[in-house]
Parts: structure tokens; C-alpha cells; sequence
């Protein structure tokens, strides 16, 4: 590890140190944001990790947070295995269907793929709704589990803590460079050896097995969800745009995108409740246009500073 | 046994036969020049041979094994790379971290092992001074030798070059077979594709002639220049 790389690390565990603290600081309203807020900032670095270093855009990771809500409470209901057990399955449920999803799509490129993505959370959102002998249909289910407001708030620091570092990590070995360079040019990087599909499987397969665990948390931390409640795209686009803010392909992009959406939203979504998402839709326009490699990307670009790049 | 082999490459793309029935061989250490009008499926068959293409007919052995159908990757690993003939940085990659890639994937080595060899191999294609600065900012002549350098971190025993000399100067092309002759010098095997006549003639041993996908000669420099087809193909009947 070099200087700046030690740096960093003791700046993320003060950081650290400061998150455990910071929800005793404020109401029970605060810990319910900020729970929301690391919720958000772990799912942007799943997508992240795999489309922000890859460049294939995935337009249906909602369809890992569903596989992971409705394997997770249907475990919970049906077997009454505990949440903390559901959970991590919930995970492998969602990285089993990733590995047979992304086996054949991510040989597909572009617009097809995300097309491809789109559509398997569509399918799998009415396979829920109509197969109610097992997921109670558009009725939905209610998750007889429920954990403290608290436990959730270190349950989302630390998984997403654990996604950024893996991210961190990522960018700093072998596997990086090979996304990177899949990224620049697929072709150019098989001539030198890199399997891509298989980079590209491991990282998706990754990534959708940390959403699906989200995905089932969040679940019990509603209590209660329908089929599209929990596969609906704005998830997706969500996830997409707080990585696109925050910048693609940046280790803190999805942390900066996802806290600068989340707080934005709560604090003007208080006060216009009427045309909120037209002022969010000018600032995401806004920053598009003004930082486009994200806030990470460009303000970092501007300093001197380059979160994306080892030197 | 020849180190790589062809037998009887077969690719047509529709109603284009752009490669039949060739056949290639190199010998361990051996330069061969590939040369050949436009078109005459040169391009064609270095893609047949490193897994860009699958041939319709025909096998590819290398080292003793058959690599047909091979994905690209893996004959790249087993240590047959080529060039692009339309150079291919990672644009947003320093040039070391390029070289870095062919190293960490091509023999997979430890990021630590690939970066002392990146920095050897720069300093053997002279790009030194330029390993921190990031590929898409360096000239088209230094771009072929990254190009180059990329291919050589995967620790080849041939490589086949697809036209890494074009839009260079005399002097830039003077420099660049002089590196070719080291690495050859040092046991690496290699296959040239070149529109430029000198250079191929100069370094390689021997060469073949391709012309509508159909080897038309095969031998020595001086031999296959003086061949009446290769001249018509080249220049046109009248000249022949």
C-alpha cells in the first residue's frame, strides 16, 4: 500500500468512527435517514462495481433486490429460518439467477444488454405477481421479522462499507486493470489474455449477491412489500443515477452520488412536495452537463485529485 | 514440427472467400513476411489464427496442441498474441498500466512481478519516459511500440504483427525492425504483415504471398519478388 493508499484508509476509519457515533447524535428521525442514506450508498457501489467499471449498463438490478425481498421473506414465512439466516441465502439466491442471467447476456453488449437486464426484472416482477401459490401474488406478504431501527442502520453501514472497500480493493489488484481494460476495449483486452466474460461474470455474479442481501434487509425493514414494490425500476434507475452523480467508475462515486441524491431528496421532498423531482431533475441535468465524470470524477479531476487512478 | 502451423484455412464472409485453403508454417525463431495487395486476406487470416475468427475450414496448431476455435484469451496465454492493425490502447490507462494488463492476464503475474516487467519491457520499445502518461495522449508511432510492448508482456513465443509499421516515418520504421531483430535475436517468432516492401524483404527469412485469399508464392526475399505472379498481382499484368 502506498502513502496515499494509507492515507485514504485512515481517513475511511475515521470516517468510520464518526458513522457509529453520528446516530446518537440526532432524533430517531436522523437514524431512520441516515439507515436510508447507507441503504442507497450500497446499492449504487454494487452497481457501480459492475457497470461503473465495466461500462455495461445493468438496467435491471431491481431484480436482484426482488430475489432477494422475496427469498429472504418467503424462507422467513414458510421455513421460519431467522432474518440473519435468510439473508446471506437470500444473497446466493440472487447470485445463482445472476450467473445463469449474466452466462448468456453479458456476451451481449450496449444497449442489448441493458435491454436483456430490463426485461429479466420486468419477468421476474409478474412471474411474482402471478404465481401467488408461492409469493401470494399482488396481495404481497408481510415479514414477520422485524429488527431494531438501529440494527438495520449497522447492518447497511457496514455491508456498504464492505461493498466500497471491496470496490477500493478491486481497483487496486489485477482484477481492476482487467475491468478496466473491458471497459476501454473488449477486444483489445482478450488479445492480451484477459478472459472477459469470465471477469465480467465474477463481478456481476458479486455484485448482484451483495444487492439480493440488501434487497432482503430492506424487505424486513418494511415489513411488508408487493412484487413492485421491490422489482420496480426506479430502483434501478436510481441505483444508476446516484453512481452517474457521483462518478461511474470511482471508488467514493456511489458513497458522494447516493448521500448527495438521498439528501437532497429528503430535504427538498419536505419542503415542495409538489414539484420536488423537477428540482432534483435540473440538478442531475445540471451536474450531467456540468461534472460529467460525477462529482467524484470531476471536482477530483479539478484538485488534482484522482480517486479513479493509482499513481 | 513447426512451432505454428496452418493447414488449409477456409473463411468467407458471404459471398466473399476471404481466405481458401491456405496454409502457413513458422519455425521456432523464424521471421516470416506475410505480403499481399488489399484485401488479399491477410487480416483475415491473422484473426483465423489468434481466435478473433473461427474458420470455416482448416486447423491452427501451435506448440504441439490444436488451437482451433480456441477463444482468444487462452491462445494468448499459451502464448500466440497479435498486433491490430488499427492500434487499440486502453485509452484511459497510463501506458505502463496497458503494459501492466498483458502481464497480470497474458502470464498471470503478480501486480508486483508485471510492474517490474512493464517498466523492463518500456524501456526495451524506448517508451520510458512516457509510462505515466495515459495512452490516449502519446503519438501513433509511439501508440504501435505500446501496441507492441502490450503484446510482449504476455510473454509470447510469437507474435503476429498485423501492419505495425503503417503511417510511420523511414526513420520511425529504421528503429522499429532494428527492435524487431533484437527480439527475434532473443528467440521470439514472429509473423509480419506489411505493406511496406522493404521492411518486410529486410527482416524476413522468408515470405508468402497472398493474393483473393489464395497463397499465390512462398520462399525466400529475392525468390518471390522476382515470382511473375506476385509482380502481376502487385502491379498489375502489363508489368509482369
Amino acid at each position: 500500500m502506498n502513502a496515499g493508499g494509507r492515507r485514504s484508509l485512515y481517513l475511511g476509519l475515521a470516517a468510520a468512527a464518526a458513522l457509529a457515533a453520528l446516530p446518537a447524535a440526532g432524533p430517531a428521525y436522523y437514524l431512520q435517514l441516515l439507515t436510508i442514506v447507507f441503504y442507497w450508498i450500497g446499492l449504487a457501489a454494487c452497481w457501480n462495481l459492475m457497470c461503473g467499471y465495466t461500462g455495461y449498463i445493468d438496467f435491471g438490478s431491481a431484480a436482484y433486490t426482488g430475489i432477494g425481498a422475496y427469498v429472504a421473506g418467503l424462507l422467513m414465512l414458510r421455513l421460519g429460518l431467522p432474518l440473519m439466516a435468510a439473508a446471506p441465502l437470500a444473497g446466493l439466491g440472487a447470485g445463482l439467477v445472476a450467473l445463469a442471467v449474466g452466462w448468456p447476456t453479458l456476451r451481449l453488449r450496449g444497449a442489448y444488454f441493458a435491454i436483456a437486464t430490463f426485461a429479466l426484472a420486468e419477468a421476474l416482477m409478474q412471474v411474482c405477481e402471478e404465481w401467488s401459490g408461492l409469493t401470494e401474488g399482488g396481495v404481497g406478504i408481510t415479514i414477520p421479522q422485524r429488527l431494531a431501527e438501529l440494527s438495520y442502520y449497522w447492518l447497511y453501514l457496514g455491508l456498504a462499507g464492505l461493498v466500497v472497500g471491496l470496490t477500493w480493493w478491486v481497483e487496486h489488484h489485477k482484477h481492476g486493470y482487467g475491468l478496466k481494460a473491458i471497459h476501454q476495449d473488449e477486444q483489445a483486452a482478450a488479445q492480451v489474455g484477459v478472459n472477459t466474460h469470465l471477469v465480467k461474470l465474477q463481478t456481476y455474479v458479486t455484485s448482484a449477491f451483495f444487492i439480493g442481501i440488501l434487497g432482503a434487509l430492506e424487505g424486513s425493514r418494511l415489513g411488508y412489500f408487493k412484487p413492485d414494490d421491490v422489482f420496480n425500476v426506479h430502483i434501478t434507475i436510481k441505483m444508476v443515477i446516484m453512481s452517474l452523480l457521483g462518478g461511474m467508475g470511482t471508488v467514493l462515486g456511489p458513497v458522494i452520488g447516493a448521500s448527495f441524491l438521498q439528501l437532497v431528496e429528503d430535504f427538498l421532498g419536505a419542503r415542495f412536495l409538489n414539484y420536488y423531482l423537477v428540482i432534483i431533475g435540473a440538478i442531475i441535468v445540471g451536474v450531467i452537463i456540468f461534472l460529467p465524470r460525477g462529482i467524484a470524477g470531476s471536482l477530483g479531476q479539478r484538485l488534482g485529485w484522482r480517486p479513479w487512478r493509482r499513481r | 514440427m513447426s512451432l505454428l502451423e496452418a493447414r488449409g484455412l477456409s473463411k468467407s464472409f458471404g459471398a466473399l472467400q476471404a481466405l481458401e485453403g491456405v496454409d502457413l508454417k513458422l519455425e521456432q525463431g523464424e521471421i516470416l513476411g506475410v505480403i499481399g495487395p488489399n484485401g488479399s486476406g491477410k487480416t483475415t487470416l491473422f484473426n483465423c489464427m489468434t481466435g478473433s475468427l473461427r474458420p470455416d475450414q482448416g486447423r491452427v496448431l501451435f506448440d504441439g496442441r490444436d488451437i482451433t476455435g480456441w477463444p482468444t484469451h487462452r491462445i494468448c496465454q499459451a502464448g500466440l498474441v497479435k498486433t491490430s492493425q488499427i492500434v487499440r490502447p486502453f485509452l484511459g490507462m497510463s501506458v505502463l498500466e496497458n503494459v501492466l494488463v498483458g502481464g497480470l492476464y497474458g502470464q498471470g503475474l503478480s501486480l508486483r512481478l508485471a510492474r517490474t516487467q512493464a517498466a523492463g519491457i518500456l524501456e526495451q520499445v524506448g517508451l520510458a519516459e512516457t509510462a505515466q502518461r495515459p495512452a490516449g495522449s502519446i503519438t501513433v508511432a509511439m501508440r504501435r511500440r505500446l501496441e507492441l510492448a502490450r503484446c510482449l508482456a504476455t510473454g509470447p513465443q510469437v507474435i503476429l504483427l498485423d501492419e505495425n509499421l503503417a503511417g510511420l516515418t523511414p526513420a520511425e520504421i529504421a528503429e522499429a525492425l532494428e527492435l524487431l531483430k533484437r527480439l527475434n535475436a532473443q528467440g521470439l517468432s514472429l509473423v509480419v504483415v506489411e505493406h511496406v516492401m522493404q521492411a518486410v524483404m529486410g527482416i524476413s527469412q522468408r515470405v508468402m504471398v497472398l493474393d483473393y485469399g489464395q497463397k499465390i508464392a512462398e520462399g525466400p526475399p529475392a525468390q518471390v519478388v522476382a515470382d511473375r505472379r506476385v509482380i502481376e498481382a502487385f502491379l498489375g499484368e502489363e508489368y509482369a
